[in-house]
C-alpha cells in the first residue's frame, strides 16, 4: 500500500527580525498506513513545525508534503479546512476544546462541518466516541468543568469524530501525569490496532519507546529513524554514528 | 452548523457586560436615527398639514386706514382675486389684575366666525366671542394662565373696562408669547366698535389669487390691489405673503432639521465604530478558537456566520430598546415643537420612514461594523491562529513605542509603565475609542461656539443700538409736542425723534425686491446719532452735509445688484418719488421672519421728501437705568404719558431692547437644546466606548493581572492602573478635540447660524466650554474605568493563571 504520508525534501525557513532561521533542513520520510510514529527531539528543533507541515497548518518553504495522496502543500486555507475535516484528526497539546460547547457538542462539531451524517447520527456517534474514551457521564459538562485528562480524552474523541484515517497529536500527554499519559497512550494503541495511522510529537521517551517507529529531529534534520525494538535504538546518537 | 449556534448564545450570555455595552452602543445610534428622522418627518408634515387646514391666504394686506363693505366688494372684483376675506386686528392695552401695568396685546375680529374663508381661527373651548364676552387665544391663555370664565381688563379710550373670557380660540399665525409674541384676544363687531372700529369697516384683507398659485402672480395681484386702495385713499402698511402649501415656520425648521439629521448619522457612525472595536477585540481574544475550528474542518463561511450572527443579535436587541424609545421621543419632541407653533398634535403617530431606517440601521450597522474584523478573523490561517513556535511577536520596536516605554520607565511605577505601554500598543483600538470621544468633544465645543456666537451677535447688535426703549406712533407726530412731553419724563438719559415711512424701491421705473419681500421702511435719523449705527459692509455712514443719500441692507443690494454709488428711487406713497444715492450697505443680523427691512437716511431729507417736516414716528430713548426692569419702567411711564396726552402709541413698532434680546434667545433655545442633547448622546456613546475598551483590556490582560497579584499588587494598584488608562484616553481625546473644534467651529457655527437660524453670526469660541468639556471627559474617564477596574481587582491568581 502507498504511504499515507510522504515528506519529500521539506525545508522551512522563518524570518526573525533581520535574520532568517531555517527550522527544517531538507527532511524526507514516509509513513505507511497503520503505523504509530513518534517524533522526538529537543525543543525548538522543528518537531511541531514538521507536524504542522503534515496537517497543512503550515506550508514548506521548499519540498512536498503528500498526505493521503493529496499534495497538502498546494492547497488553499479553505481547501485545507475541508480536507482536514474529512481526512485528519488533530489532538492539540492544550486540548483546544471550544469553551462555549460541552464535551458532547465539541465532539459533534467536526461532524457538523462535513455534514455526512444526519444530526441524529452525529449525536449517536458522539455518544459512542465519548463512551470509547470513558467520558459518557461527563458529556454535558463544559471543558472548564472537567480535568485536564478528561479534556484530552474528549479532544481525542473529537479527533475521531469523522473517522479519519490519520490522527496527528502534538504533545498529547504534555500536560498530563504518568497515569493519565498511559491511559491516553492506550487509547492511541487501540486506534492503531483498529487501522488508524497515528503520528505524535512527544518529549516523553517512555511514550516514544511504545511507538512502532521513532523519528528524532535535531537542528532541523532527522538524526534517527528507527523502530524502538531495533538493537541500536537505545544507544546514544554519537555511538550510533560511530557504530 | 447546529452546535456552533450554542457558541453564539454562550458568547453573548457569558460576557454580559460586553454584550450590553455593544447593544447600548448600537441602541444609541439607532435611537438617534429614529428620534431625529421621525421628528423631521412628523414635524414638517404636521406643520404643513396644519397650515393647509386653515385655508391660508396667499397674502395679507395690512392697511393704515380702513375699508368698508362696499369697498371690499369692489376690491373682490380685482382681476386675479379668487377670494377676499376682510378682517380686523388692532393693538390694545390690557391687564389681568387691577394693580398690573397695561400690557400690549392684539384684538382680532372676524365678521362671521362661523363662516370664515381664509386663515381660519378655530374654537377650542367655550363659545365664539359675543358681546360682552371676548375670546382668548390658546397660547395666550397657556402663557398667562388665563382661562375661559376669567376676566381681562382693556383700556378702551382711556377707560378701563372688564370683559369675561367666553371661549378659547386657536389662531394659526400668532408668534408664541415666549418668543415675544403679544397676547391675542377675539371680539365680535359690537365689542370692537367700543374700541373705535365701526361695524362694517376693516383694516386687513386676506386674499387668495386664482389658480394656479405662484408667488409672482400673488405679487402682481397684490400690487394691483395696492394701487386700487391708493385710488380709494386707503394707504397700505405692509403686505405679507405666504405659501399656501408650506407652513410659514418651515424654513426656520428645515435648516435645523438638516443639521440634526447629520448629527444622528454621526451618532450611528460612532456606534458602528464602537461595535467594530468590540468585535475586533472579541475575535482577537478568540483567535485560537478560530484556528481550532478551521483545524477540525470549519471553513471561512462558518467563522463568518458565527461572528456576524453574534453582531446581528447585538443589533436586534438594540432595536428592541431603541425602536420604541426613538418613536416615542420623535412623537413627543414633534408635539413640543408643534405646540410652539400653536399646532395640536395629540394622537400618537410615527414615521414609517423612521421605522425602516431604524430597522436597517440596527441590522446593517453591526453587520458593517463586524464585517472587517470578522473577515480578517476568518482569513486567519490555522498557523497564525494556533501554532506556537516559540518565536515571540515583535513588541515595542517602533520609535513611538520606544518613546512611550522610556517615558513610562522614567516617570511611572513599573506596573503603570506596563499599562501605559499596553495602551499604546493597541493603536487601532485606542484610535477608535479616542475617535468617538473626540467626536463628542468637537460636537459639544462647536455647539457651545454656536451659542457663544449667538450671544456675542445679540450683544454686538445691542451695543450698536444705543437705545433701550423704542416707542412708535401710528401716525406722524409733532416733534415739538413730543419734546414737550419728553422734557418732564424721568429716567431718560437722552432721546432722539426719528421719522419713518414705508417705501417701495424703484430703479429706472422698475420695482425692486427687498430681501424679505415685505417692503422697506425709510428711516430718517439725525446725522451723528448716538443711538444707532448698523454694521457697515461697504461705503460709509451718514455724515454732515448729506442730503438725499441712503444706507441699504447688503442683502437687498446683492439681490438687486446694487452697489455704493448707485441711485435708486424711493416711492413713499402719496408723494412724488425721489432719487437717493446709495452711500453704504449694512449687514442685517436677524433677518427673515416678518420684519420689514430698514433703509437709513438723514432725518431732514426724509422729512422733506415725505412732506413731514417737524414730525416724527418713533422716539428712541436711552434710559438712565439700563437694566431690563429700568427700561421697562421707563417704557411704561412714557407710553402712559403719551397716551394721556392723546398720542396713540403703536405697539407693533414699540419695544424694549433687552426684552427683544430675551425673546430672540427664546426662539433659538429649542434648537440649541436639541443640539446639546445630541452632543450629550454622543458623550454617552463615548463613555460606552471607553468602558467597552477598558473591559476588553481587562479580559485580555487577565493573566498579566494574575501575575501582578501573585507579585503583591493590591486592588488599589489595579484600580489606579485602569483609572490611569481611562483618564489618559479621556485627556487624549480632549487634547485632540480642542484644536479640531477651534479650527472647525468658526465655519460650522457660521453655516449653522445661517442654515438653522437665518442669522449672520459674529464668531466667538467659548473658552469656558473647553474647561467644562475637560471636566466632563475626566468624569467619563473615571466613571468608565470603575467597572473594569473593579472586575480586574476581583480576578483571582488561580483563575487568571488557568485562563486560556
Amino acid at each position: 500500500m502507498p504511504p499515507i504520508v510522504q515528506i519529500k525534501n521539506v525545508t522551512k525557513r522563518f524570518r526573525l527580525g533581520e535574520a532568517e532561521v531555517e527550522i527544517l533542513k531538507g527532511v524526507s520520510f514516509d509513513v505507511p498506513p497503520g503505523e504509530l510514529l513518534a517524533i522526538t527531539g529537543p525543543s525548538g528543533n522543528g518537531k511541531s513545525t514538521l507536524l504542522n507541515m503534515i496537517t497543512g497548518i503550515d506550508h514548506p518553504t521548499t519540498g512536498e508534503v503528500v498526505v493521503g495522496g493529496r499534495a497538502v502543500h498546494t492547497m488553499s486555507e479553505n481547501q485545507l479546512a475541508a480536507w482536514r475535516g474529512e481526512n485528519l484528526g488533530i489532538v492539540f497539546q492544550f486540548f483546544q476544546l471550544l469553551p462555549a460547547l460541552n464535551l458532547l457538542q465539541n465532539v459533534i462539531l467536526p461532524m457538523d462541518f462535513t455534514a455526512r451524517l444526519s444530526p441524529r447520527e452525529r449525536r449517536a456517534r458522539a455518544w459512542q466516541l465519548l463512551e470509547l474514551v470513558g467520558l459518557a457521564d461527563q458529556a454535558h459538562k463544559l471543558p472548564s468543568q472537567v480535568s485536564g485528562g478528561q479534556q484530552q480524552r474528549a479532544a481525542i474523541a473529537r479527533a475521531l469524530a469523522n473517522d479519519p484515517p490519520l490522527v496527528v497529536a502534538d504533545e498529547p500527554t504534555g500536560n498530563l501525569d504518568a497515569r493519565l499519559s498511559d491511559e491516553v497512550f492506550s487509547l492511541f494503541a487501540h486506534l492503531v490496532d483498529n487501522g488508524k495511522t497515528l503520528i505524535m510529537v512527544t518529549h516523553n521517551p517512555e511514550l516514544a519507546r511504545q511507538a512502532h517507529r521513532v523519528l528524532e529531529i535535531r537542528n532541523g534534520l532527522i538524526v534517527r529513524d528507527a523502530s524502538p525494538s531495533a538493537p541500536a535504538f537505545g544507544l546514544p546518537s554519537e555511538a550510533r554514528g560511530k557504530g | 452548523m447546529s452546535v456552533l449556534w450554542h457558541k453564539v448564545v454562550y458568547d453573548l450570555w457569558a460576557h454580559k457586560a460586553r454584550t450590553l455595552l455593544a447593544m447600548a452602543s448600537i441602541a444609541a445610534g439607532v435611537f438617534a436615527v429614529g428620534a431625529i428622522f421621525g421628528m423631521v418627518d412628523q414635524l414638517l408634515a404636521g406643520m404643513d398639514a396644519a397650515h393647509r387646514a386653515v385655508a391660508p391666504s396667499h397674502f395679507n394686506i395690512i392697511l393704515r386706514g380702513a375699508v368698508n363693505e362696499a369697498q371690499v366688494d369692489e376690491l373682490r372684483a380685482t382681476p386675479g382675486v379668487a377670494g377676499l376675506d376682510p378682517v380686523n386686528q388692532i393693538p390694545v392695552r390690557y391687564r389681568l389684575n387691577d394693580d398690573d401695568a397695561w400690557q400690549p396685546g392684539n384684538l382680532v375680529m372676524r365678521p362671521d366666525y362661523d363662516a370664515q374663508t381664509y386663515d381660519v381661527v378655530t374654537l377650542q373651548d367655550g363659545a365664539w366671542p359675543q358681546a360682552p364676552e371676548v375670546g382668548l387665544e390658546r397660547l395666550t391663555g397657556q402663557f398667562f394662565g388665563l382661562e375661559p370664565g376669567e376676566s381681562v381688563t382693556f383700556d378702551v379710550g382711556g377707560e378701563a373696562r372688564t370683559y369675561t373670557v367666553g371661549g378659547l380660540i386657536r389662531h394659526p399665525f400668532v408668534q408664541p408669547p415666549a418668543f415675544g409674541g403679544r397676547a391675542h384676544f377675539f371680539a365680535d363687531a359690537a365689542t370692537l366698535a367700543e374700541f373705535g372700529v365701526p361695524p362694517g369697516f376693516y383694516v386687513q384683507l386676506l386674499v387668495r389669487v386664482e389658480a394656479p398659485y405662484s408667488r409672482e402672480k400673488a405679487e402682481a395681484v397684490a400690487g394691483e390691489l395696492r394701487s386700487r386702495l391708493g385710488d380709494l385713499n386707503v394707504p397700505v402698511a405692509v403686505t405679507i405673503y405666504q405659501d399656501p402649501d408650506e407652513h410659514w415656520g418651515r424654513r426656520f425648521v428645515e435648516g435645523s432639521m438638516l443639521v440634526l439629521q447629520w448629527m444622528a448619522a454621526v451618532s450611528l457612525f460612532l456606534s458602528v465604530v464602537l461595535v467594530m472595536n468590540t468585535l475586533t477585540a472579541l475575535i482577537t481574544q478568540q483567535t485560537d478558537q478560530i484556528g481550532v475550528i478551521k483545524a477540525i474542518g470549519g471553513r471561512r463561511r462558518h467563522i463568518v456566520a458565527v461572528y456576524l450572527s453574534g453582531a446581528l443579535v447585538y443589533g436586534l436587541a438594540a432595536l428592541v430598546i431603541a425602536l420604541p424609545s426613538g418613536l416615542l421621543t420623535a412623537f413627543y419632541a414633534t408635539q413640543a415643537f408643534l405646540n410652539l407653533f400653536n399646532i395640536d398634535y395629540a394622537a400618537f403617530q410615527f414615521s414609517a420612514r423612521a421605522v425602516v431606517l431604524q430597522v436597517l440601521s440596527a441590522v446593517l450597522a453591526p453587520a458593517l461594523a463586524g464585517l472587517l474584523p470578522v473577515l480578517r478573523g476568518a482569513a486567519l490561517s490555522v498557523r497564525e491562529a494556533v501554532a506556537t513556535y516559540g518565536l515571540g511577536a515583535d513588541f515595542g520596536s517602533a520609535p513611538f513605542d520606544r518613546m512611550v516605554d522610556r517615558f513610562g520607565e522614567r516617570f511611572l511605577p513599573t506596573a503603570h509603565a506596563a499599562a501605559l505601554g499596553n495602551l499604546f500598543r493597541r493603536k487601532g483600538r485606542l484610535a477608535l475609542t479616542v475617535l468617538v470621544l473626540t467626536t463628542a468633544g468637537v460636537t459639544f465645543l462647536v455647539v457651545m461656539a454656536l451659542v457663544a456666537s449667538m450671544l456675542l451677535t445679540i450683544d454686538n447688535d445691542a451695543a450698536r443700538r444705543g437705545y433701550d426703549v423704542r416707542l412708535g406712533f401710528t401716525t406722524g407726530q409733532s416733534a415739538d409736542r413730543v419734546d414737550a412731553l419728553m422734557a418732564g419724563a424721568s429716567g431718560v438719559e437722552r432721546y432722539e425723534f426719528w421719522l419713518s415711512r414705508n417705501a417701495t424701491i424703484l430703479r429706472a421705473g422698475e420695482r425692486l425686491e427687498d430681501s424679505a419681500g415685505l417692503g422697506v421702511q425709510l428711516v430718517g435719523l439725525p446725522i451723528g446719532s448716538e443711538l444707532y449705527r448698523p454694521l457697515l459692509t461697504a461705503g460709509r455712514w451718514l455724515e454732515p452735509g448729506d442730503d438725499r443719500v441712503v444706507v441699504i441692507s447688503q442683502d437687498t443690494a446683492e439681490k438687486n445688484r446694487l452697489a455704493v454709488g448707485d441711485v435708486i428711487t424711493l416711492d413713499l406713497g402719496g408723494v412724488p418719488g425721489e432719487r437717493w444715492e446709495i452711500i453704504g450697505t449694512y449687514k442685517i443680523i436677524f433677518g427673515g421672519g416678518f420684519n420689514t427691512e430698514e433703509f437709513y437716511a438723514p432725518l431732514p431729507a426724509v422729512a422733506a421728501a415725505s412732506g413731514q417736516a417737524g414730525e416724527g414716528t418713533r422716539v428712541m430713548v436711552r434710559t438712565t437705568d439700563r437694566t431690563l426692569a429700568g427700561a421697562q419702567a421707563v417704557a411704561g411711564a412714557l407710553r402712559e404719558r403719551f397716551e394721556d396726552d392723546g398720542l396713540r402709541v403703536d405697539l407693533y413698532t414699540s419695544s424694549v431692547t433687552l426684552e427683544d434680546r430675551a425673546f430672540t434667545l427664546n426662539q433659538f433655545s429649542p434648537v440649541v437644546f436639541t443640539l446639546l442633547g445630541l452632543a450629550a448622546l454622543l458623550a454617552g456613546v463615548g463613555a460606552i466606548g471607553l468602558t467597552s475598551a477598558l473591559s476588553i483590556s481587562v479580559m485580555e490582560r487577565t493573566r498579566e493581572i494574575g501575575v501582578l497579584r501573585a507579585l503583591g499588587a493590591r486592588s488599589s494598584t489595579l484600580l489606579s492602573l485602569y483609572l490611569m488608562e481611562g483618564v489618559l484616553q479621556s485627556l487624549l481625546s480632549w487634547g485632540l478635540a480642542v484644536p479640531l473644534a477651534y479650527g472647525l467651529a468658526q465655519p460650522l457655527a457660521r453655516q449653522m447660524g445661517q442654515t438653522m437660524l437665518a442669522v449672520n453670526l459674529d464668531y466667538a469660541f467659548s473658552l469656558p466650554a473647553v474647561f467644562l468639556w475637560l471636566a466632563v471627559t475626566l468624569v467619563i474617564g473615571v466613571v468608565a474605568s470603575l467597572g473594569p477596574a473593579r472586575d480586574a481587582a476581583r480576578i483571582s491568581v488561580r483563575e487568571s493563571l488557568a485562563y486560556a
